[in-house]
């Protein structure tokens, strides 16, 4: 069988993204690794992402030095293998990627789902994993019988990872934040005595519920870039991460079965807690959700994000009267406060 | 005298002397341990020097001595019984598991139990099955009886006489093989006591705690000195009684080394050393475990009367050195 030198590069994580961080190198040359190992992890100012392997074979060569911004495309490891992987043109925008204005994400990479049965460790390297949030079933065992051992969890470099990643994350929440800082905007808040469900139940109603009213009132679905209208609504929902918070995007959540949404949100839920976010659920956000119902917070003031028109946040049930606050930030280019705050009476009747 | 290395049976005789003198109370009772000066000559010359009434010597009934033994702790004797094999503990389970461990709560705590009993144990001896057993596991097994498993003349002698003081029945398991060796460490010559229920931690390493009894403690250590010379350094635990058992500094060791390995001549299926072994994985000590806990005991089998069998059914040096070993080689 004949092999293959694969270049695993940089990858272009966003239309913007020109140059990543190299967070961590996950694997030593000469490891054997299979399709979907994770390999290095990457930061950019947008997002942060594990990169792994695009197919079964053995590291060949590492070039890219831990710590440093290499270019997009430039290559951080040689694979050799006998898979013939496909390439990846990145400056074609990707056609599963309707946004206009926003991003493409084009990785030769597929996002891991949740590993499938048990990972045998000793129980010390299953305290560490605990402790840093470092997911088992990426660490290639060393220990007899396959077993995760102390040392192989040990490796400095995975704590530093996950530290990075962290602090990446909360740079590029900041930064987000900061550059929405000269926008003219409001915030509304008005009490609501909508029930809340559960969790999932509760914050699918609500992604559901606000996609609907932005969808009939498409001057607050603009694109605050090219101030296009956009083609969808997308949500992000502010979750809880191992690396801090995520913000999945839920794209038309109001266009599908009530059913399919729970299952979607109950499964971005688990993967936003385990740091795996879909790539595909990382962009094209037109509004965002803070859904406190299930904290003891009352209220929060929603902050808008870039290229967001609105932001929604919704607090936690007063113990006494049973009602919440639900506040509405909009970006005042685009509506004006009356209009914003008939828009919160929509969502509140709606509710 | 600075240097005195005395032997076990040395330093158990000089135990029961000083016990003998503190206390008008003690006597001592079991077969041929009066003028035949005991059956691995522990008392010695005791019964030249304390006479008949102090120094008893029993006819061959284990059931009558112990029962003996229980009625004149209630009546505020501090009986020391001598069973030659503990094997033979077997005759008198009645009075040691019904009686003595049991009457002080029968009474709400009305009476005690002053009782020790000392039992001559294990193998090497090419006794064969019926005199080389290890049988501390089933008296461990026993709420109200305390377990003592002296490892070297020094703890025999502090040991003794702690669980002489003390109001309860207790069980001695003494090694034979240990009897007639010097110890390392000098036996001072007055009253000490060792108190029961506190383990002692032999040496300090990095790599590998062990928990070891009795004559296992000197094997361990023998074997900690070779793999010293390969890097490989242990931590040794004697936990002295089995029961109550002290398993703090084991935790302790675990939080450095991270590796458990248990060693006793008992077999290990149902023994003793599985206790140490099941506190550990039912505590949060579990946490700090980098690799399977390893488990070195005596062969499920009657301990053989041929010598080369013999020694084969339960662990020596060299399976002590070769086990540790293999656990520190292959989980770190």
């Amino acid at each position: 069988m004949s092999t293959f030198d694969y270049a695993v590069i940089m990858p272009k994580m966003s239309m913007t993204m020109e140059e990543g961080e190299l967070l961590a190198i996950r694997v030593n040359v000469g490891d054997l690794v299979k399709s979907g190992d994770v390999l290095f992890d990457v930061a950019t100012d947008k997002i942060d992402m594990e990169v792994e392997s695009p197919a079964d074979g053995v590291v060949k060569e590492i070039m890219g030095q831990i710590g440093s911004t290499m270019l997009v495309g430039a290559p951080v490891l040689m694979l050799e293998t006998t898979t013939q992987v496909m390439s990846f043109d990145f400056n074609t925008p990707s056609p599963v990627v309707e946004t206009p204005a926003e991003v493409s994400i084009v990785t030769p990479v597929v996002i891991p789902t949740s590993p499938q049965g048990s990972v045998k460790a000793v129980p010390k390297a299953r305290v560490i994993a605990r402790e840093r949030g470092i997911d088992l079933a990426s660490i290639s065992p060393t220990g007899p019988d396959g077993t995760i051992t102390w040392e192989d969890i040990s490796n400095p470099q995975l704590a530093g990872a996950h530290d990075a990643r962290k602090a990446a994350n909360r740079k590029m929440v900041a930064g987000a934040i900061e550059k929405t800082r000269g926008i003219p905007q409001i915030s509304l808040t008005r009490f609501s005595t909508h029930t809340t469900s559960g969790l999932d139940e509760g914050s699918a109603h609500l992604v559901s519920t606000w996609a609907r009213i932005l969808r009939r009132n498409v001057h607050l679905n603009l694109s605050t870039i090219s101030e296009d209208l956009r083609e969808h609504v997308g949500i992000a929902l502010i979750m809880e991460s191992k690396y801090g918070l995520a913000m999945p995007v839920f794209r038309d959540p109001d266009l599908m079965a009530g059913n399919d949404l729970l299952l979607w949100m109950k499964k971005t839920r688990e993967q936003a807690r385990a740091g795996k976010v879909p790539v595909e659920m990382l962009t094209g956000a037109t509004a965002s959700i803070f859904d406190l119902s299930h904290t003891k917070i009352s209220s929060a003031i929603p902050l808008l994000l870039p290229s967001h028109t609105t932001a929604l946040s919704v607090g936690a049930p007063n113990a006494s009267f049973g009602h919440s606050e639900i506040s509405l930030t909009v970006d005042l280019r685009f509506c004006d406060a009356l209009e914003a705050s008939n828009f919160l009476d929509q969502l509140v009747s709606a509710l | 005298m600075s240097d005195r290395k005395l032997t076990m049976s040395e330093a158990l005789r000089e135990a029961m002397a000083i016990a003998l003198d503190e206390r008008p109370e003690v006597f001592i009772l079991g077969e041929d341990i009066g003028i035949y000066g005991g059956a691995f000559g522990v008392t010695g010359d005791l019964y030249h020097r304390y006479g008949s009434e102090r120094v008893r010597d029993t006819p061959i009934s284990e059931l009558g001595i112990v029962g003996t033994a229980v009625g004149a702790a209630l009546s505020g004797m501090r009986p020391i019984v001598e069973i030659q094999f503990s094997d033979f503990t077997a005759q008198a389970m009645d009075q040691i598991v019904n009686q003595a461990a049991k009457i002080h709560f029968m009474v709400g705590g009305g009476l005690h139990v002053p009782l020790v009993l000392r039992a001559a144990s294990g193998s090497g001896t090419g006794a064969a099955g019926q005199h080389s057993q290890s049988l501390e596991g089933w008296f461990a097994n026993v709420p109200g009886l305390k377990v003592v498993m002296p490892s070297s003349p020094y703890e025999a002698k502090g040991l003794l006489l702690a669980a002489i003081d003390d109001p309860n029945p207790v069980i001695f398991m003494e090694h034979k093989l240990l009897y007639k060796v010097a110890g390392t460490e000098d036996v001072p010559e007055g009253a000490y006591r060792i108190p029961l229920g506190v383990s002692r931690v032999v040496r300090e390493g990095k790599d590998l705690t062990v928990v070891a009894t009795g004559i296992m403690v000197s094997r361990t250590l023998a074997a900690a000195h070779e793999l010293d010379k390969e890097g490989i350094t242990l931590t040794l635990i004697d936990p002295r009684t089995i029961s109550p058992l002290d398993m703090d500094p084991v935790y302790e060791s675990l939080e450095k080394t991270g590796r458990l390995m248990v060693v006793q001549e008992a077999p290990e299926h149902g023994g003793f050393i599985n206790e140490v072994i099941a506190k550990v994985v039912t505590s949060t000590s579990l946490g700090h475990l980098i690799a399977p806990v390893a488990r070195l005991a005596g062969m499920n089998v009657p301990i053989p009367y041929a010598p080369q069998l013999e020694k084969a059914a339960v662990p020596q040096v060299d399976d002590i050195i070769k086990k540790a070993r293999e656990v520190v080689a292959s989980w770190r």
